[in-house]
């Protein structure tokens, strides 16, 4: 156990103890006797808020040494990703590029070398940051997320509140799809979407999802109807797409956005025919 | 609120004679006007700045540790404008700074803040900005919003630029706020070309914004965007290659030294050399081949060009005296042989990560023919640094560097003496090169470090010499010095998104004689860098009704990214600088100055079409539906 310190400015101290754990057990019975606690993985979101956030954090629980959470595996029909794993191996997998290259595709793409080295995929969906690309990946492969506690379908995840205090990702299952594209237009200041689309094939159905800035990712259910029975971009209509979920923002009109859904869906339709 | 002015107008500026300019604008076969915004910019160095103030109550001395292109400067406005305490009382040290691109030339609230406080408190006082209080308090850059015209003839020479400019100011004026957008632009409206007249109005505009001041370029960027875009818009009516128009009227070599209708003298560059080598590097002419690739993907590609001229190594102190300034624009250097024969190189000019550890000491090796390991060069602290006038307007190397040259000189001078008295000559027979002195006439030889050995142990020596081997020089330039270049971008756009890639990227400059490419390619890319960063990302935008700062943060204000850029092709033509005893003229803004117009510029042919800084996606998307739609 070692004492991390933080420096704050305006030289407030503020200090947590920091703990490193091995297994799952260690580090949620760390958790419930803390009295402030937060899990750190890759800390790509957690040094931002220690940053940010001078609300004291009693207890720095880093589970990057947890084995459980580590592996990718193909089980059954779907791929599974540990939880603990950093988005740079997930992108440089061998069989993460053979059974489903759009997590591959996905991945890759994600901030800097640096980000994708530290940054973990269980980290970013539990951070429900919005305009993630894991989101998208999460509702269009049919993701199942596994927890210490439960397992959340991707949709559950996202409606429903999350995780609960104490909870960890520990894997997420994957539908190990036919086909699969990813394509994001990036904010101009950041590698972060301002419109990510991933259309994916399944064994028995298709999948549009969509990341933006507004919301966390969503699903267009009129647009992968149309495309089960004709799998052609021509069947692309406006009106496919869910109302009221993207809007205006700072960095693109809400005209622009739609423009960008359909060009991107075309396209990611297109490249999967 | 009170009304008590009738504007939020500061000054009302001219520069040229606007009757014969009309005159010009009247007899013209060709005149093509446009609205140019120059948007506003924030610095955005990575270290933002920092102050760390002391009082020693036993001495009554100030400390004062801050993050300043020119602790001299600070240490003067401390004394004399703000009053902390008489200049000789005030120590200001600024090592290791984390860039500036002009931002940190200011002298701030907070450092003058932070003395004040620590002899209040008789404590050391520590600030440091957040990336946010950065971005809101530091001072932006840019911001003109101008009506412009160019006259042509029958033969497409231009005979005229006008100009009417908005200058935003901020709430505040900044020390140089109202020469950046007056001289510092207008100055350089005619760019490289051979335009007899120029006439520019600029009024400078109070608005509630943070002061605008100097940032990398500093008005040069500005009148060259002016320039270039003007010689575009003009050879697209025309239904002239953009290469063709510049031909036509580029200032030829034989032209220099050139007087420029704006109150300038040209005293060396050669325009068409990189012009020309430029358009070849550029394979400009196998553009097409290269257009119709992309169009068979879908993509269309665009190509711009840009020249330029600008006037830096400010500057000469006479000047800055007619603009009305009490401070001259000199450097100073002192040169120091210790008694081992090492060398210390101490230098008024102050570096924020441009490398003058690097040169400066090259510069004193080839004057001395001392090896690079044996030299230090010391900045950034008033205790032991000869009186300077800082780091800024690409002055260093052509001002510092020339200071070095003189000092070196001095020692060397001393040197003659002590050989001589050795060789049982006269000081003038005595010659020096690469670090050793010669009889003209004999076998007699000393090394320099001898000699230095000798001045600190002068037991066998001349008479009335000084012993010891130290000298300081001020330089004062005799004019500026005129860097200038080409270049040129390549851009392909997806006109389905707007997306814009910069894919080819060539710039050819004469900074005169280059002393380290390293150095110098590096001042360039960072240039282009954020020039680039200005023709399509940045933009500061502030709340209308709130006058609050919207891009407070890295996430809302853009600055580009490596992997957004290209791997920039770049090389020198040389045409050394008359007037001062380097040949140097000065690299650290050209990036930054004719970046933008190359980029507008090639989306310009790309699209047909003008679309204002930042070229967003969403801009260049709307563009080109508006134009599709007939529109
Ligand atoms: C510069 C930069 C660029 C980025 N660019 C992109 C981008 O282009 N696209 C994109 O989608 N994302 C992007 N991101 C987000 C990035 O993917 C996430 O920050 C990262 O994956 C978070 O993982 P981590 O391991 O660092 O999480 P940490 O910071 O360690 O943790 C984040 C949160 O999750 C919790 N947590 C971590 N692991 C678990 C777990 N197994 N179970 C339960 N809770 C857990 C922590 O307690 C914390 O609350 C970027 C981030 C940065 C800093």
């Amino acid at each position: 156990m070692a004492l991390y310190q933080k420096v704050c400015r305006g030289g407030l101290n503020i200090s947590s103890i920091f703990h490193s754990p091995a297994t799952i057990i260690d580090a949620e019975a760390i958790y419930r006797e803390a009295k402030k606690p937060i899990y750190l993985h890759g800390g790509q979101e957690v040094v931002l808020r220690l940053q940010n956030d001078l609300a004291d954090i009693s207890d720095l629980i880093d589970i990057s040494n947890i084995d459980e959470l580590h592996g990718l595996h193909k089980e059954g029909s779907t791929l599974s990703i540990g939880a603990g794993e950093n988005h740079a191996a997930i992108a440089g997998s061998g069989l993460v590029a053979q059974k489903a290259p759009v997590l591959c595709e996905l991945a890759s793409n994600i901030g800097d070398s640096q980000t994708r080295n530290r940054g973990t995929i269980g980290g970013a969906i539990a951070s429900k940051t919005r305009s993630s690309d894991w989101n998208a990946a999460l509702l269009a492969l049919d993701a199942t997320i596994h927890t210490t506690k439960t397992s959340h379908m991707a949709e559950d995840y996202f409606s429903r509140g999350g995780l609960t205090a104490g909870e960890l990702i520990t894997k997420i299952c994957f539908e190990i799809p036919s086909k699969g594209i990813y394509l994001k237009q990036t904010r101009a200041s950041s590698t972060d979407a301002l419109i990510g689309v991933l259309v994916s094939r399944l064994e028995k159905k298709c999948r549009v999802a969509i990341v933006g800035s507004q919301r966390v990712a969503f699903l267009c259910p009129a647009l992968e109807a149309a495309l089960s029975a004709k799998f052609h971009q021509d069947v692309y209509d406006q009106s496919h797409i869910p109302e009221g979920i993207l809007a205006d923002n700072a960095d693109a009109s809400l005209e622009y956005q739609l423009n960008l859904v359909e060009v991107l869906c075309k396209r990611a339709i297109s490249s999967c025919a | 609120m009170i009304n008590i002015v009738d504007s939020n107008a500061a000054f009302n500026w001219q520069l040229g004679d606007e009757e014969t300019v009309e005159r010009a604008f009247s007899c013209a076969e060709h005149v093509s006007a446009t609205q140019i915004v120059n948007n506003r910019l924030i610095a955005a160095p990575l270290e933002t700045r920092a102050a760390n103030g002391k009082y020693d109550e036993s001495t009554g001395r100030y400390t004062l540790y801050a993050t300043t292109q020119n602790p001299h400067i600070l240490r003067r406005v401390l004394a004399e404008e703000v009053g902390i305490a008489p200049e000789h009382m005030i120590d200001v040290l600024s090592k290791d700074v984390g860039g500036s691109f002009g931002s940190k030339i200011f002298v701030y609230g907070e450092e003058c803040l932070c003395l004040w406080a620590a002899r209040k408190l008789n404590a050391p006082v520590k600030w440091s900005a957040t990336r946010g209080e950065s971005f809101a308090a530091d001072v932006h850059g840019r911001d003109h919003l101008t009506e412009a015209a160019i006259a042509l003839d029958k033969d497409a020479l231009i005979t005229a630029i006008k100009v009417n400019t908005l200058a935003n100011l901020g709430a505040y004026l900044s020390p140089f706020g109202s020469l950046v957008p007056t001289y510092n632009y207008a100055m350089m409206l005619a760019g490289p070309y051979s335009i007899p007249n120029v006439f520019a109005e600029v009024t400078g505009m109070y608005t509630n914004t943070s002061p605008v001041d100097a940032y990398r370029g500093a008005g040069r960027p500005e009148a060259t965007f002016v320039v270039e875009t003007l010689i575009d818009n003009a050879a697209n009516e025309l239904g002239l290659d953009p290469v063709e128009l510049r031909t036509r009227n580029l200032i030829q070599p034989e032209q220099i030294p050139y007087q420029t209708p704006t109150g300038l003298v040209f005293d060396s560059g050669d325009f068409p050399a990189h012009f020309e080598k430029a358009i070849e590097r550029a394979k400009y002419f196998q553009f097409n081949e290269r257009q119709q690739k992309s169009l068979r993907q879908g993509k269309r590609r665009g190509v711009g060009i840009s020249n330029y001229v600008e006037a830096c190594a400010i500057g000469p102190s006479a000047i800055a005296g007619v603009l009305g300034a009490d401070y001259g624009l000199w450097e100073s250097a002192t040169v120091r042989f210790l008694p081992t024969a090492k060398l210390e190189v101490v230098t008024g000019s102050h570096s924020q990560g441009q490398g003058h550890e690097t040169t400066f000491a090259q510069v004193a090796s080839s004057a001395l023919g001392i090896p690079l390991a044996d030299i230090s060069v010391l900045h950034g602290d008033t205790r032991c640094t000869p009186v300077g006038m800082g780091t800024y307007g690409s002055r260093s190397l052509s001002v510092g560097g020339s200071a070095v040259v003189l000092a070196a000189e001095k020692l060397i001078e001393k040197g003659r003496a002590i050989a001589a008295h050795f060789f049982y000559c006269q000081s003038s027979e005595v010659e020096f090169a690469s670090g050793v002195f010669k009889h003209a006439d004999g076998e007699d030889q000393m090394s320099i470090q001898e000699i230095v050995r000798i001045a600190h142990a002068p037991h066998n020596y001349p008479e009335d010499l000084e012993p010891g081997m130290e000298a300081t020089a001020f330089y004062d330039p005799k004019n500026f010095t005129y860097p200038s270049g080409t270049h040129i971008c390549e851009v392909e756009i997806d006109p389905d998104t707007g997306s814009v890639a910069v894919v080819n990227y060539t710039a050819v400059d004469d900074f005169g004689v280059v002393v380290n490419k390293s150095i110098v390619e590096g001042q360039l890319h960072g240039g282009i860098a954020q020039g680039i960063g200005q023709a399509l990302w940045e933009h500061v935008k502030y709340d209308c009704e709130t006058g609050e700062l919207i891009t407070k943060s890295f996430k809302e204000y853009a600055v580009p990214r490596a992997e957004q850029l290209p791997s920039f092709d770049i090389s020198f033509t040389q045409t050394p600088c008359e007037h001062n005893p380097l040949g140097v003229k000065g690299c650290g803004e050209s990036g930054a100055i004719a970046a933008p117009p190359a980029v507008m510029n090639a989306i310009y042919s790309a699209l047909g079409e003008r679309v204002s800084m930042p070229a967003t996606p969403e801009k260049i998307w709307r563009c080109i539906k508006k134009s599709a739609g007939g529109g």
